[in-house]
């Protein structure tokens, strides 16, 4: 009897038991497999959107990319005078190998080439007729983060044999799961340019001259343009730069044209006539570290971390509209000059205002790579080196035409004035062998570490000579 | 003879009527200790089944045989009683079981008295914190049971604490215990979704303390083992009050009073503010010396970030001198009121209670309200079938402000503006550090509000099958909402609404659990043999609805909701669950009450691991030996118990992501466009984290007068939940994986001694007093490595063989007096005299990160508490004082607090700073005042400069009472009122040099611990209360 009873219990447990199963299969709301994500057409072509999310991390180009040449190569023109440590570092050329932006921006990148991966694995399931563009905004994502990394992350091309100096690792298989860990060795600067070359240019032929916001014909060819200056292909450089004006400014390019006015291109919510390519940002959603940091606080910014010094406004001329500055203005001031002064310091205008879209390529940046390598082939592809520079100094506003060029530093100058801030200036300063804050443009300071993180994560990983 | 009696008596209540053959006893009963009468005790005639309960004012009368000689005594709470009839009216004063071997104890799905309980169970019952005023229950076990390491960690109302049984046995997932609430576990944790720096909101504040009945904790594996797969750090189990079968009683209970801070730590006044601005400046040749103070003023001021409005005329008006503390802190008010109502016949029984509480912080704009109801209620529908719910609904509401690690907390600013600064000047709000806004506008214009509404109960029933066996099923239900607000206008300099022209955000979260139990209980005794069996199953669901919007832009101040923001620009909306089920077994037998044996058994199945690894077995198993009832103890009459106890079990731990193992891809916009992308790399063999413990212990009794109880205990907690990092090139950084080993070994004793017995309303006074010993170590990890992390990334190690909250950094020897004394490295390197003299570890000349090293630990070496309990006629004191031994405090705050300028930062700095080097020769533990950062790391937080001995003792709770007497109570007609005063951190002995040694910037954090980083500093408080019974 009392067996019985006990029997009865447990069996009254072991149904109800049974009973709740259900309840217990449950699934994440919020989230799909990677099967389902890379099952269909329409979602692959989401994760394709998600891939210009993950680039449009603050770590990348929501603004640290293009920050971080600058900071480090500032050589007295900027000063960064904010409480975070991780960005002082970056500007005083002392990056310790945990730095939080050191390994937030690798890890960024690699997501993004992840995805890329992702979709270039799952292109097959793309509807034919997008299947080539598709393939070619993932082939630029990779390729443009795969050159942003191997020029941050390791030596000049030009310093020393590329062939033999550590790039950084490439990434063409997708990662779906924890089978597909790998730890890669780094590859050389030489392999990474190779295959960063091969990517860009088999993106430039497979996607459309005008594709909204999105990766462009004229934008691989840009971005081509920049890892070909990068490695002194003059050549390669001025025909890729020629190609994006080409395509940029053609109808079927959306007829990209320099703005009239300098200002106009920046505080922009939406792409103007003169964006290649642009990080999109709105009160919604998106990432513009470069207004968060450049900008102050009135305007909605921290207070003002990065200041613009004299050394910097020493390089233009006088008269120049890209120097014009308004003084002490309050949050209701209208004014569109270059600079402002606020807190007793300089600041740029170009990243006041919250919510507005983050420059990557601008047109004017092309003419000024066409002329520069044209200058330097001595060749007048596209339009001569003095017609293109011009261009630029016409559109500035308040300067005189050259009447000649005698020196290829006279295009850097026009460089660094016209993309000031934009994310050149440690790039070209290596290009132009220029001392920076007392340091020679191939010192090992001037190239960020391997993150701690990787080291340790990766024991193939060798880390960078000075750290 | 009858008649004489009731001559005898015509004076009081207790008249004897005589019933023809029987005689009528009389008399009162009332506790032993305070003399407050005892109601619903029940009155039988011993050898009959007459009996009867006492009334409210605890009076009976009994008819009795003629032969009748003795009376039975009992009542829930005391140790049952005989007492020979005698004539008159009979005074008996019941002794509370408490800390005596008939003490119940409430253990996992059942009840036992304390000489039956084979692990190691720690109870507080409802007495022991009868005055105090706490907001949260947890707060009960502070310093109350041995191997419960409390911390406090700030003074926020209504925060979140740390409680810790034995230790820390988890770096990733939770080392919070199980808390369960009549049966039902509770939803704990923080559910916030706005930032307030460090501290959190603790859903355990929902419960009112006056309703708790007891509070048992479960600490070892063999007692904790039946909640299986969430008992590895400890269970906490609640118990409500219910009816009595007696005359309605009903108790109000009253208490109110104030709180301020118990220390303010000086900061530098204008004069010595200046004064060391001066002399950096002078150090750094940007002076001379010769300068006036308003050139001084002129220059630092004017190069810095201000307009001429915004410095002002004030700054240049040596009368101003701002005390910025003084303006936040503020003398606030604490009250309570609270009435329950119990009663009951056999049949059905009840208790309702409703309360309201309200205790503002010692900090402007912070306050915490609860207002709360319960209603428990048993029904016997026959002598088979019972029934019974157990509810409760609260509301709470919550200022809050921010604290801690943040630009915008009144606190944390007030300790870094400048005494130069008035609060207001022309009724605007100054800003008195460039780098933070004015701390009385964070405190007075923000709008921060948590409120919830919080509905928590279960449903019961029991069914006997027979008089052994019976089955009770039981549904439960915690349903938690959380509505957050918060408004910060754009009405004083340097809010963090600037730019978006005021910002609102509101956030609602609902959680909800739902659980259904099933459990069949067997009892029976053959001969010398004693079983008690149990099997049961469960089911638990939870589910989570999170949603939040922010709007900025805003027409003006007045308006503050959402609906009016120009830009509604953040909105997000998540659901999220997890289940478990489980089942459950427990066979405890005992063999001539001497021989205990108690196995447990339970087997859960969690929704949070991949199908193949969701279930999960815990076992656990104790023994103890009553060697007492042996025969050859019997003559030792000196010694009133002795019991050995042994135990061992497997616990686990489950409190991590709900699909942590799975991988996923989330949503990802772009250019107002949904897209899609990955989230996370998951991990199908992701398992429980597994704790085996092992516990030995003793019970020792001593003329019924002492009781000791020991316990040693080793715990060691394998495969932690660890994210592991893996090479970031695969586009994922890591993933969740179990790895690494922590242990925790200590030892644990409770002595509790009666030292004046009080027969007869004399001297009463009894002495508790707990003590536990923990070792904490972390055994292995990944890879062997390191792992930084804490304030600063990288001032805490997680290194094998050191205890979890290990810090480290620099040594520090001090300041060069001079030049001379600096090594020909380090001067070569531009170091100074005055600089300071770290130790040079690795003797390369220099001093680099390399040199860092282990510089202390966060973990008492012991903790533990002292009750002392005096009673004398109506008096009552009750001291309560607690202590920790051992633990370092890190005040990482220093680096701004005592930095001296250091990178121009001009925060206002502690009066510490008055001792720094100012010439050479100067021998002294502060360096020279400079704002050159560049090569000597002069205020380097992570140093042993700012390490602290954080050891305290402190007087946590003084309570001195008074019971009226009842002849008073007569005369106005109620049955029992207490009056009392009661303080609450009345002395703290420490030297700690900051505001308060229970601390942690972090808050609750697993592992981060002692960090004292602007912390909202615990306060005094001192209540007056009454309690009247009707």
């Amino acid at each position: 009897m009392k067996i019985r009873n006990i029997l009865f219990a447990l069996s009254t447990t072991l149904v109800l038991s049974t009973g709740c199963k259900k309840e217990l299969e449950l699934k994440d709301p919020q989230a799909l497999s990677p099967q389902d994500a890379f099952s269909t057409d329409g979602n692959i072509k989401k994760v394709l959107q998600g891939g210009y999310d993950a680039l449009s991390s603050g770590n990348l180009w929501g603004g640290n990319l293009q920050m971080y040449p600058d900071l480090m190569g500032s050589n007295g023109e900027l000063n960064w005078v904010g409480t975070f440590n991780n960005y002082r570092e970056v500007w005083g050329k002392s990056l310790l190998t945990t730095n939080t932006l050191v390994s937030g921006t690798w890890s960024s990148a690699y997501n993004v080439i992840n995805i890329a991966n992702g979709i270039i694995a799952n292109i097959a399931k793309v509807a034919t007729a997008d299947q080539g563009r598709v393939k070619g905004e993932a082939l630029f994502l990779r390729g443009a983060m795969h050159f942003e990394l191997v020029r941050l992350y390791a030596k000049d091309y030009t310093d020393g044999t590329a062939s033999a100096n550590l790039g950084v690792p490439l990434m063409t298989n997708f990662t779906a799961s924890t089978a597909d860990i790998t730890k890669p060795a780094r590859n050389t600067v030489e392999q990474v340019y190779t295959q960063v070359i091969a990517d860009l240019t088999e993106a430039e032929t497979l996607l459309p001259a005008s594709n909204t916001v999105f990766a462009t014909k004229a934008a691989a060819a840009a971005i081509l343009s920049r890892v070909y200056l990068q490695k002194a292909d003059y050549a390669g450089a001025r025909d890729a730069a020629n190609r994006t004006i080409i395509s940029a400014t053609s109808s079927a390019g959306g007829s990209k044209t320099l703005l009239t006015s300098f200002m106009a291109n920046f505080n922009q919510a939406a792409n103007t006539a003169e964006d290649i390519f642009a990080i999109q940002v709105n009160d919604q959603d998106g990432t513009n570290n470069m207004q968060t940091f450049y900008s102050v606080d009135i305007f909605g910014a921290r207070d003002g971390d990065i200041e613009i010094e004299a050394a910097h406004l020493a390089l233009y001329e006088l008269t120049d509209g890209r120097r014009s500055s308004t003084s002490n203005p309050s949050a209701s001031t209208v004014f569109n000059t270059a600079f402002y002064t606020k807190y007793s310091a300089n600041r740029t205008t170009k990243f006041r205002d919250l919510y507005k879209n983050v420059k990557v390529i601008r047109l004017a940046e092309m003419y000024l790579t066409r002329a520069e390598a044209n200058y330097r082939l001595g060749t007048t592809v596209g339009d001569s080196p003095l017609n293109d520079v011009n261009r630029i100094r016409a559109r500035a506003g308040g300067l005189l035409p050259l009447v000649a060029i005698t020196s290829v530093n006279e295009i850097y100058l026009e460089r660094r004035r016209e993309l000031a801030f934009e994310g050149f200036g440690l790039h070209d300063a290596k290009r132009f062998k220029r001392t920076i804050d007392g340091r020679p443009w191939n010192d090992n300071k001037l190239v960020f570490p391997i993150p701690f993180r990787e080291i340790n994560a990766n024991s193939s990983l060798v880390q960078n000579a000075g750290y | 003879m009858r008649k004489n009696h009731v001559l005898l008596m015509g004076c009081t209540l207790f008249a004897v009527s005589v019933v023809a053959q029987n005689r009528q006893v009389t008399g009162r009963i009332t506790d032993s200790r305070t003399g407050a009468p005892v109601s619903g005790a029940t009155i039988r005639v011993q050898g009959s089944n007459t009996a009867v309960v006492t009334a409210n004012d605890g009076s009976f009368s009994i008819s009795a045989g003629a032969n009748a000689r003795t009376l039975v005594i009992s009542s829930v709470g005391y140790t049952d009683q005989q007492v020979s009839i005698t004539s008159g009216s009979m005074n008996v004063q019941l002794v509370s079981s408490e800390r005596s071997l008939d003490e119940v104890v409430v253990v996992g799905y059942g009840v036992k008295n304390r000489r039956e309980v084979t692990g190691s169970v720690g109870k507080v019952s409802a007495a022991d914190i009868a005055d105090r005023p706490l907001a949260s229950i947890d707060q009960a076990l502070q310093g109350t049971v041995a191997g419960v390491q409390v911390t406090q960690n700030s003074g926020t109302p209504g925060g979140g604490i740390s409680v810790r049984v034995r230790g820390s046995s988890s770096i990733s997932a939770s080392n919070q215990p199980l808390y369960v609430v009549d049966g039902v576990p509770m939803i704990t944790g923080d559910f916030s979704q706005l930032g307030y720096g460090g501290q959190s909101v603790n859903s355990i504040t929902d419960l009112n303390p006056s309703d708790i009945e007891s509070l048992e904790v479960l600490k070892d594996a063999s007692a904790a083992a039946i909640y299986g797969s969430r008992a590895a750090n400890g269970v906490v189990l609640i118990t409500t009050k219910r009816g009595k079968a007696q005359k309605t009683r009903i108790n109000v209970n009253v208490y109110q009073g104030f709180q301020n801070a118990w220390r303010k730590p000086d900061y530098l006044d204008r004069e010595e503010f200046l004064t060391i601005m001066k002399e950096a400046l002078v150090n750094d040749g940007y002076f001379t010396g010769s300068e006036t103070r308003n050139d001084l003023i002129d220059w630092w001021y004017s190069s810095s970030t201000l307009t001429a409005a915004q410095r002002g005329p004030f700054l240049f008006d040596n009368s101003i001198n701002t005390d910025w503390v003084d303006e936040v802190f503020r003398t606030a008010a604490i009250k309570n009121y609270e009435m329950n109502v119990s009663g009951g016949d056999a049949k059905t029984k009840y208790y309702l209670g409703g309360g309201y509480f309200d205790q503002e912080g010692i900090v402007i704009g912070s306050r915490f309200r609860r207002w709360s109801g319960r209603l428990n209620l048993d029904h016997a529908v026959s002598e088979k079938l019972n029934f019974g719910t157990s509810i409760s609904l609260s509301r709470s509401m919550n200022n809050r402000i921010v604290s801690d690690n943040t630009l915008y907390g009144p606190f944390a600013n007030s300790l870094a503006a400048q005494p130069l600064w008035p609060v207001r000047f022309n009724g605007a709000y100054t800003r008195p550090n460039f780098f933070y806004s004015n701390p009385v506008a964070e405190g007075t214009e923000n709008d921060d509000l948590a409120e919830n509404l919080r509905g928590f109960g279960n449903v019961f029933a029991t069914y006997k099958i027979t008089s052994g066996l019976s089955v009770t099923g039981r549904a439960g239900f915690d349903v938690y909402n959380l509505n957050e607000r918060r408004y910060t206008p754009n009405t004083y300099p340097g809010n963090s609404a600037a730019g978006t022209n005021g910002s609102a955000t509101s956030g609602k979260s609902i959680n909800t659990r739902v659980f259904y139990e099933l459990t069949g209980n067997y009892k029976f005794t053959a001969g010398d043999h004693k079983f008690d069996i149990l099997a049961g199953t469960n089911t638990e669901t939870n589910k989570s609805d999170v949603t939040s919007v922010t709007g900025i832009g805003f027409p003006g101040e007045k308006f503050r909701f959402v609906t009016d923001a120009a830009t509604v620009n953040t909105g997000s909306n998540v659901e999220n669950s997890n289940a478990i089920t489980s089942a459950l077994a427990r066979v405890y037998y005992s063999f001539k009450n001497k021989y205990l044996l108690d196995v447990n058994f339970r087997a859960d199945y969690s929704s949070r691991f991949a199908p193949g690894e969701r279930w999960g077995y815990f076992p656990g198993a104790s023994f103890a030996w009553r060697i007492k009832e042996e025969n050859f103890m019997k003559n030792a009459g000196a010694i009133s118990d002795l019991k050995l106890r042994a135990g061992f079990g497997l616990l686990g731990n489950q409190a991590f992501g709900n699909f942590s193992y799975l991988t996923a891809y989330g949503g990802s916009n772009y250019n107002d466009q949904a897209g899609i992308a990955p989230v996370q790399l998951g991990n199908k063999d992701l398992t429980w984290e597994k704790t085996e413990q092992s516990n030995i212990g003793l019970d020792l009794g001593l003329f019924d007068r002492i009781t000791l109880t020991a316990d040693v205990y080793y715990k060691k907690t394998r495969d932690l939940l660890f994210i592991r990092p893996i090479p970031a090139q695969n586009g994922f950084g890591s993933y969740a994986s179990n790895i690494g080993n922590v242990e925790n070994r200590g030892l644990e004793l409770a002595l509790n001694t009666v030292n004046f017995k009080g027969t007869g309303g004399g001297l009463k006074w009894t002495t508790d007093f707990n003590i536990s010993f923990n070792k904490n170590k972390v055994v292995s990890l990944f890879e062997g490595r390191d792992i930084f992390y804490g304030f600063g990334g990288n001032s805490i190690v997680l290194r094998e063989g050191q205890p979890i909250g290990t810090f480290y950094g620099l040594l520090f020897d001090g300041v060069f007096s001079e030049l001379k004394d600096v090594p020909a490295g380090r001067q070569a390197a531009g170091i100074m005299a005055g600089d300071a003299n770290y130790r040079d570890l690795n003797g390369d000349g220099v001093i680099t990160d390399d040199d860092r090293t282990i510089i202390g630990n966060a973990q008492p070496k012991f903790t533990g508490g002292i009750t002392n309990t005096l009673s004398w006629r109506g008096l009552d004191l009750n001291v309560f004082a607690m202590f920790s031994y051992g633990n370092k405090i890190w005040n990482a705050a220093g680096t701004y607090q005592e930095g001296l300028f250091g990178g121009f930062n001009d925060d206002n700095q502690r009066t510490t700073v008055l001792a720094r080097w100012q010439k050479p020769g100067d021998i002294t533990m502060v360096p020279r005042a400079t704002t050159d950062v560049s090569v000597n790391r002069n205020n380097e937080a992570n140093t042993t400069r700012f390490i602290e001995d954080g050891s305290f003792l402190r007087i946590k709770n003084v309570v001195l009472g008074y019971t009226l007497p009842k002849s008073t109570l007569q005369k106005i007609g109620v049955s029992n009122v207490r009056i009392y005063a009661q303080a609450q951190n009345l002395f703290t002995f420490t030297k700690y040099k900051g505001f308060d040694p229970e601390v942690n910037f972090a808050g609750a954090s697993n592992t981060t611990l002692g960090t004292d980083f602007y912390t909202f500093p615990q306060m005094r408080q001192i209540t007056f209360g009454l309690n009247v019974g009707f």
